[in-house]
């Protein structure tokens, strides 16, 4: 990563594009943390966007931008011709409906006292539009997301965490989203109740006609869903493209070590990491990665790296790609 | 191979306000010298107390029956001079969360040697010397500087690795890792158990590695028990498990999980359902609401562990195992 430009920005009208993001915190000691570092890119309509990387990468943070929770430090955030950074705070919420969201602990993220009922038709009663969505409509939603309609008036705790899982997606789709956000929804389930929630995510999709950005670090749930992939490091994108194009030919050497430690993976060791994820306080100068890098020169000390196209849509930030760039021709 | 540890018919049952909970039914395992042994299961399925019971890590209200044996003694009767110098010196746990497992206001070094001087009462310069070298043999670098440091100015995956030279620092026969990489991220999962893979051999050591992911413990080990309501699913050579499983947990485990040959957009094959609830007393087999080939019978009974035809020691609990007559004509999940 650790790469800049925007070259990776497709040509069409894509439904969320987002241009040299910067989002900073204020770290304790007065520093500024730069936790998602001029990022861009795009999501067209219909397409789920996987984001993988370490924990401290700024996937979550990179979301979480979209949506302006909180607002980015700059950077632009198109969202059907709607600059969101720009919006004031009652535009915002209105537009907030289209943007929604699910995370990883299903349990944390329900009012533990409210009924699943009250928790699935607030978003309704707010926005008034219980003649779209009355009783029948929302009793039809839980039924669709696999809960009993009978059990709406029980309350989180009386769930597994699988059916937590639902509720939440319930709650979000009552809002009728275009945008679905997914923050590590499986990584808190268990192993055998993981697929029925992504066969689920799958089957709305479609029916709701949604656009998804899927965060994981789990690459294979990444592969299963993902009509694309961004790869990141430190704050910033090493590796973008069409999912296929991604894994079959992994270029950057991040990637390439993420692809290594998959479970049961059967690529060279050599290709695993050495060292520590550095300081996101005092990211390495050039191409972020250089600390942690098998392939390093001189250059990736020096130079940030720019993309580079690498397939038909497959862009690497890296100097020294380590496998070949597929013809254009 | 000699047997190092042997359980047999292990249960463990919590005694809470609304009633007894059947943790562990009825596991029966043994691990021999050097081996790598794998458990795998859900939360909640009876893995880690098993684990914890032989530690003596469960809380009062626990209840333990069956048999532990290492080395042939009891170790839920251990006399109290061995008891004292059992725990740490033959056998060692390392914990999934290793910040829970150090002490946060006291710095790596007298950490490490806690245990080398109580056990053993070296004097503090070897105990020192020999906190170096563990921390070389665990790959941290620039030890001496790390004894001085507190557990904070490490990041995860090192301080797993301080984890880990904490229980090999009396060179246990027998190391224990519950989980030891679910919370680290995926990159230091590799560089852990691969850690523990070499160490294993270089040491001669048992190892009994804890997950819920199948993919960690395929080529790490040398056999697995599948545990699923806290009981035995399955145990077989890890080879087995993969290619040849006859218990249609461990398979539908398998096929619900996806890959990274899997296609993008690949359908997944769930396991319908939830997770057992075990407070119910145990009367039939703990799969049989999930289970596609599931019969009157396996609502009613509980299935013994039973061996496979085949010349490994390779068992499952389930009276329609895959490849038998009953689950042919259902036709496959």
């Amino acid at each position: 990563m650790v790469g800049v430009g925007t070259d990776m920005l497709r040509d069409g009208d894509p439904l969320i594009k987002v241009e040299n993001l910067v989002v900073e915190f204020r770290a304790p000691g007065g520093g500024r943390l730069q936790a998602v570092s001029d990022t861009s890119f795009d999501v067209m309509e219909g397409e789920t966007l996987g984001i993988v990387g370490e924990s401290g990468c700024g996937k979550s943070t990179t979301a979480k931008a979209v949506i302006q929770m909180p607002r980015p430090t700059s950077g632009s955030v198109l969202y059907r011709d709607n600059e969101l950074t720009q919006l004031d705070k009652e535009s915002l919420r209105r537009i907030r409906t289209d943007l929604q969201m699910i995370f990883q602990d299903p349990i944390s993220a329900l009012n533990p006292r409210r009924s699943i009922w009250d928790i699935i038709s607030e978003g309704v009663v707010i926005w008034g539009t219980q003649d779209v969505w009355g009783d029948a409509e929302i009793n039809e939603l839980i039924e669709s997301v696999g809960i009993d309609a009978q059990y709406k008036n029980r309350k989180p705790f009386q769930f597994s965490g699988g059916q937590c899982q639902r509720i939440s997606i319930a709650r979000a789709l009552a809002l009728d989203p275009r945008v679905l956000i997914c923050d590590e929804p499986v990584s808190a389930l268990d192993v055998s109740v993981q697929a029925q929630i992504l066969n689920l995510l799958d089957d709305l999709k479609t029916e709701h006609d949604l656009t998804m950005l899927f965060i994981s670090h789990d690459l294979a749930v990444v592969r299963n869903v993902s009509d694309r992939v961004m790869v990141m490091y430190l704050g910033r994108v090493a590796e973008v493209g069409d999912a296929d194009s991604l894994f079959e030919n992994a270029a950057h050497p991040y990637t390439q070590a993420l692809l290594a430690a998959v479970p049961g993976s059967n690529i060279d060791a050599d290709a695993s990491l050495s060292g520590e994820l550095p300081s996101p306080l005092d990211p390495p100068s050039g191409c972020r990665f250089n600390t942690r890098c098998p392939h390093v020169t001189d250059e990736c000390i020096s130079t940030i790296p720019e993309f580079r196209q690498h397939g038909l849509d497959h862009w690497v930030a890296c100097h020294h790609p380590q496998s070949a760039p597929v013809s254009l021709d | 191979m000699s047997k190092l540890l042997e359980l047999e018919q292990l249960a463990v049952t919590f005694n809470t306000p609304r009633g007894p909970v059947y943790a562990v039914s009825d596991v029966t395992l043994d691990v021999s010298k050097g081996e790598a042994v794998g458990i795998v299961g859900e939360s909640g399925s009876g893995k880690s107390v098993t684990v914890k019971s032989l530690m003596g890590l469960l809380p009062r209200t626990a209840t333990v029956t069956g048999g532990a044996r290492y080395e042939g003694d009891d170790i839920f009767d251990l006399a109290k001079e061995r008891k004292k110098h059992f725990y740490g010196v033959d056998i060692a746990m390392v914990f999934q969360n290793p910040m829970t497992s150090l002490n946060p206001v006291k710095r790596i070094g007298p950490q490490l040697t806690e245990g080398m001087r109580y056990h053993r009462g070296v004097s503090k310069n070897a105990a020192t010397a020999r906190a170096l070298e563990l921390l070389n043999l665990v790959r941290i670098p620039d030890p001496a500087k790390r004894l001085k440091q507190y557990p904070h100015e490490l990041s995860g995956g090192m301080r797993q690795r301080v984890v880990i030279a904490m229980a090999l620092a009396n060179n246990p026969a027998l190391l224990i890792a519950d989980e030891p990489t679910t919370a680290l991220d995926v990159t230091v999962q590799r560089d852990i158990l691969d850690l523990l893979d070499k160490l294993r051999l270089e040491l001669d050591m048992a190892l009994i590695l804890i997950t819920h992911d199948l993919g960690v413990v395929k080529d790490r080990t040398d056999k697995i028990a599948v545990m699923y309501g806290g009981r035995l699913m399955e145990r077989a050579p890890t080879e087995a498990v993969f290619s040849d499983a006859s218990h249609p947990y461990t398979q539908a485990l398998q096929r619900s999980i996806p890959n990274m040959s899997m296609p993008r957009g690949t359908r997944l094959d769930p396991i319908p359902g939830s997770p057992p609830d075990l407070a119910v007393v145990p009367a039939s087999c703990p799969f049989a609401p999930r289970c596609t080939y599931a019969t009157e019978q396996c609502s009613n009974s509980i299935p013994e562990l039973e061996q496979t035809p085949t010349p490994v020691d390779h068992s499952y609990a389930c009276f329609h195992p895959l490849g038998s007559a009953a689950t042919q004509t259902v036709g496959g999940v």
